[in-house]
């Protein structure tokens, strides 16, 4: 028998072979006829010489956007680029970039969430967006408020660039406040309680929905918001959440338990989409993902609507832009500045709304005939133009949250104290704000 | 001209470059074998848990090392409620299902190990759970105890019993977590049971039954003596794996509601890849590990003197 | 011929006896199916709601049956997830894993088993000791180490780190120990060189180790989760299991397709497992019970 290397020699060869096939799927192909690498903004003429944007986005916006006309229009308007759209999702999408930022490859532009511009901004890896919005003369008044703002971090300049604008609104059943004799929804928190215990039956009907970490979040900011509170101070440095106005949120947000409006006893929590549609919850605080969710819903056509959130001592309520971020390493500025720009156009905003049920940043978009005779559209404006307020420039800002949904279910299911439940999750958030 | 390396031919003594020959041959052969093999052990195993000892005595700016701090993570965690609760779930958790898959394994091969007809066939049913890919596992599961439509209350109510709020109730979460890990493995556990009861001398209880032993004495002073070596390798093979609980809390309650069901894991993930505090995720890694081994080695030893008895 | 009352009693006795053996084999098949059907109700249920309408899945009280039967939520997964790319990956590091894990671990396996060395007991102590290593503890400096190697969110990421277990080297030492030595010495004197020795006689004759190891890495490699969920950062490079749960959110709107997308990922495995299943079991749990 002869000393048989073949097997290994076989193997190794196997190996090397798939070690070095398997690249990732995410590379994108190296631009074709690339010849000014970075800065070619001159769209010549006849000249096919076109460079690469790559886009990448999160979760259900990249399919939609994947699925749009959006990406070709754009290489139409703007014939020097070369679209390269990515889907990840969102968790995937914030530790690539993270990954990548300790030297890896970045994409030109990002949708990203809006507690992700603080992190990246401390670790210097966004690029300034002031001399873009001066350049293109965006005025502040063109957007909603707070749009631009939102995104300045604590060293004065602004890092991203605002896409869409989260709300939350109050979707109600038309239906079933009529059959219980009410002609509106409620304007103010107390309506908002009385309504409430008029129209929970304590079995099957429940005045306001029941929502689950990242929403009950959100809702009880709102509520936070109303009663003139705050989760953090001013400069994020120290959590708020046992100041007198935050903890008169807490315990509103306790009574609509108590009372039994929203459903105190857990096994009754049903989940909060489908509880709207059986009727087994008459209103509830969400956002405009629901505009697509209830339009599929045939059975519910003109049972339903919404209306801005109520008001207390302030008119405010939770919301914040999402953002376009470019990070300061990507290697074609300029197209995705001319991707930003073009997505901000409004008749392109008003596109992106009608595909996929997010709000718009430029009030102009507003203007739009499809978008304007959408009444459902216009509470979520109102929101906005009365004010929203979120986290902002916090570090840890997911830890945070977390801590103050596991809060609220220890206030809701009688744990502890709405004044001793606060002061330990202020135990927790002051650490997590040191970073 | 072929050599043989390793038998003693006492026709050809072999000439002293022919061993030298051998030998180095030999040496190759163990290398090119064991190489490989121990390349990857070293690089994927024993580096990064040296590295993850390194670590936790670092600060840490997202993956690189700033500052020597010694013990002040282990201290942060050590004083952290939240590690503590995370702890306490774990072993709870472990505990349950521990005791859970023995029990109900050794239950399921006392009853059944006679049985001949349609034995295959029930032991690759009450086996099927263990070789589901534990993703698919945790996401039936949180199906099957959806408060209002899942199945577990659904039968539960049959029986008379209210609803339970498993998922969204402290109380309920881990048992509800236990009892999707008993379903899982209590087949890997039976058929190790079974396999150590045939092995079980029948003269041994034959003998028994004549002296006059019932069915508990013959159960508890023989079979379960004679199936300790089993029972310690479910125990610690589960042990080791339930200590490790994430895929339940992640996919599931995200760790709620209130923390009531975090688990270690799931907190060093956290502080790994969401928080980005590498060297504190670090500590918290390095005192499971030592929970894990102390724990084994109570285990086996608490095997092992009662079996010297 | 009169019949002795002895052997009345007797059969009286005798036919209790049997009566009594009767119903407790009955006693124990009924025991047995309700068993049977206990722990294999979710697994139906799970495919049942696949199929049902969505209505149907929201009944209460809940249809048994589906009717009518649906094919709408595996189109709906189909279309919210690549879910052929998904199993592809799945795939790819499942038969690579297993090609890695039987080679290098018979190897290791084999020099362990029957090469003397200095140090031989120690270094498989060694590696017997990286067996108790969990593996939260490398994760974090893996996963720095894959980045170093810009292996990221790449196949070669996700597989490396398992490539050779130590649980393998252990099953294969094993059984290579219980192999008689007799017939590789013979091999030998006919002239044959180590390596034909492992490869011509020895892991032949180890048909039943090799399938039962890579049984066992088959269905770690789909155990796997918190590895790959690390690593890989878009959809299209994780394996199945990771990312039909991360399209899971907190809230789930649609059971049907979450169903549909469970039953996708075990189907195979649980066909391979009704046509091999004493196989399977034997591999996975070896290192108990020896066959």
């Amino acid at each position: 028998m002869k000393r048989s290397f073949t097997p290994l020699l076989a193997l190794l060869f196997l190996l090397a072979l798939t070690l070095t096939a398997c690249q990732p799927a995410t590379t994108p192909p190296p631009p074709a006829e690339l010849e000014s690498a970075e800065d070619s903004t001159e769209a010549d003429a006849g000249s096919t010489e076109r460079t690469v944007v790559t886009v990448w986005m999160p979760g259900d916006e990249a399919r939609w956007m994947m699925e749009s006309d959006l990406p070709a229009r754009f290489e139409e308007q703007y014939p020097q680029y070369d679209v390269e759209l990515v889907q990840f999702p969102w968790d995937g999408l914030h530790d690539k970039v993270l990954a990548s930022l300790t030297g890896g490859e970045l994409p030109d532009v990002f949708l990203g969430a809006d507690h992700w511009v603080g992190e990246f901004a401390a670790l210097g890896g966004l690029e300034p967006v002031e001399g873009f919005q001066a350049e293109k003369g965006y005025e502040e008044d063109a957007f909603l408020p707070n749009a631009w703002e939102h995104f300045r971090y604590t060293d004065g300049t602004i890092y991203a660039v605002p896409a869409v604008f989260e709300a939350r609104v109050l979707f109600y059943r038309t239906d079933l406040l009529e059959e219980a004799g009410f002609s509106a929804p409620p304007s103010t928190l107390e309506e908002l309680a009385e309504m409430g215990q008029e129209l929970s039956n304590g079995v099957d009907q429940f005045g306001v929905a029941h929502q689950e970490s990242w929403l009950d979040f959100h809702f009880f900011s709102w509520l936070v918001y109303a009663h003139n509170g705050d989760l953090v101070n001013e400069d994020g440095t120290a959590c708020t959440l046992t100041e007198p106005a935050t903890i008169e949120a807490l315990k509103y947000y306790k009574s609509l338990y108590e009372s039994n409006i929203i459903p105190l006893d857990p096994t009754k929590r049903v989940e909060t989409f489908q509880g709207f549609i059986d009727g087994y919850y008459v209103m509830a605080e969400s956002g405009p993902w629901w505009l697509g969710l209830l339009q599929d819903r045939s059975e519910l056509e003109g049972k339903w609507a919404a209306t801005v959130l109520p008001s207390g001592k302030t008119e405010l309520s939770y919301g914040h832009p999402n953002p376009w971020i470019v990070p300061a390493g990507a290697t074609n500025k300029e197209g995705a500045f001319d991707w930003i720009s073009f997505m901000l156009q409004p008749e392109i905003q008003a596109e992106w709304h009608l595909i996929s049920g997010q709000i718009p940043v430029t009030t102009a978009a507003f203007e739009d005939e499809r978008l304007s005779s959408n009444e459902n559209l216009q509470p979520f404006l109102d929101s906005a133009l009365r004010g929203t307020r979120s986290l902002r420039n916090v570090p840890n800002a997911e830890a945070i949250s977390e801590v103050v949904w596991n809060m609220l279910s220890d206030v809701r299911d009688n744990v502890a104290a709405p004044e001793q439940a606060a002061a330990d999750a202020c135990n927790q958030i002051n650490s997590l704000l040191e970073g | 001209m072929r050599l043989p390396l390793s038998v003693d031919l006492s026709t050809t003594p072999p000439t002293k470059a022919a061993k030298v020959n051998r030998h180095r041959r030999e040496r190759w052969f163990i290398v090119a074998t064991l190489g490989p093999a121990l390349l990857f052990l070293l690089v994927y195993v024993f580096y990064p848990t040296l590295d993850s000892f390194v670590l936790s005595f670092f600060q840490t700016r997202l993956y690189s090392k700033v500052e020597f701090v010694g013990l002040q993570h282990y201290l942060s965690v050590l004083s952290d409620r939240i590690f503590w609760q995370a702890l306490f779930n774990t072993l709870y958790y472990a505990g349950g299902t521990v005791i859970g898959t023995v029990v109900f394994g050794l239950a399921l091969a006392l009853m059944f190990e006679r049985t001949q007809l349609g034995s295959t066939l029930f032991r690759a049913g009450v086996f099927m759970p263990y070789v589901i890919p534990y993703a698919a596992h945790t996401l039936l599961w949180y199906w099957l105890f959806d408060p209002r439509y899942g199945l577990i209350n659904i039968a539960l109510e049959w029986f008379g019993i209210n609803p339970v709020p498993w998922l969204q109730s402290r109380a309920w979460v881990i048992p509800a977590f236990i009892l999707m890990s008993v379903w899982k493995r209590m087949g890997f556990a039976m058929v190790i049971f079974i396999a150590g009861l045939r092995a079980i001398d029948d003269d041994l209880l034959e003998a028994a039954i004549v002296d006059g032993a019932g069915w508990w004495q013959r159960l508890w002073h023989i079979i379960l003596p004679l199936l300790k070596p089993m029972t310690l390798f479910v125990a610690v093979i589960n042990l080791i794996q339930t200590l490790q609980l994430f895929m339940e809390p992640f996919v599931m309650t995200k760790g709620g509601p209130s923390y009531s069901s975090v688990s270690i894991v799931y907190l060093i993930y956290q502080q790994g890849f969401r928080s980005i505090n590498v060297g504190r995720s670090s500590a918290m890694a390095v005192i499971l590990f030592i929970l894990i081994m102390v724990l084994t080695l109570l285990l086996m030893r608490s095997f092992r003197t009662s079996e010297v008895q | 011929m009169t019949t002795h009352p002895q052997q009345k009693v007797i059969s009286a006795r005798a036919r209790r006896q049997r009566i009594k053996r009767v119903l407790g084999i009955l006693v124990r098949y009924l025991a047995m199916i309700l068993v049977l059907t206990v722990i294999l109700a979710p697994i139906y249920w799970m495919i049942a709601t696949s199929l049902k309408t969505s209505q149907g899945i929201l009944k209460y009280p809940p249809q048994w049956i589906p009717d009518p039967v649906t094919f709408e939520h595996y189109r709906k997964a189909f279309n919210l997830l690549p879910i052929p790319r998904l199993f592809f990956n799945s795939i790819v590091i499942a038969v690579i894993l297993i090609i890695t894990n039987t080679i290098f671990c018979s190897l290791a396996g084999y020099t362990l088993a029957r090469k003397r060395f200095f140090g031989r007991e120690a270094l498989f102590l060694l590696i017997l000791s990286s067996m108790m290593i969990p593996l939260h503890i490398r994760l974090i400096p893996t996963y720095v180490l894959t980045n170093r190697l810009n292996m990221l969110n790449t196949y070669q990421g996700i597989i490396l780190p398992s490539a050779v277990t130590a649980f393998g080297i252990f099953l294969m030492r094993q059984y290579f120990l219980g192999l008689p030595k007799e017939i590789e010495d013979a091999a030998r004197i006919d002239g044959c060189s180590e390596w034909g020795v492992i490869f011509r006689i020895v892991l032949p004759m180890s048909k039943p180790a090799l399938a039962s190891l890579a049984l066992y890495t088959l269905v770690s490699s789909l155990d796997d989760f918190l590895w790959p969920l690390v690593v890989t950062f878009d959809t299209v490079m994780r394996p199945l299991p990771v990312g039909i749960t991360l399209f899971v959110g907190l809230v789930v709107y649609e059971w049907g397709p979450v169903m549909a997308m469970t039953t996708l990922t075990i189907l195979p495995v649980v066909i391979l497992y009704i046509i091999l299943q004493s196989q399977f079991i034997r591999g996975l749990t070896a290192g108990a019970v020896k066959g």
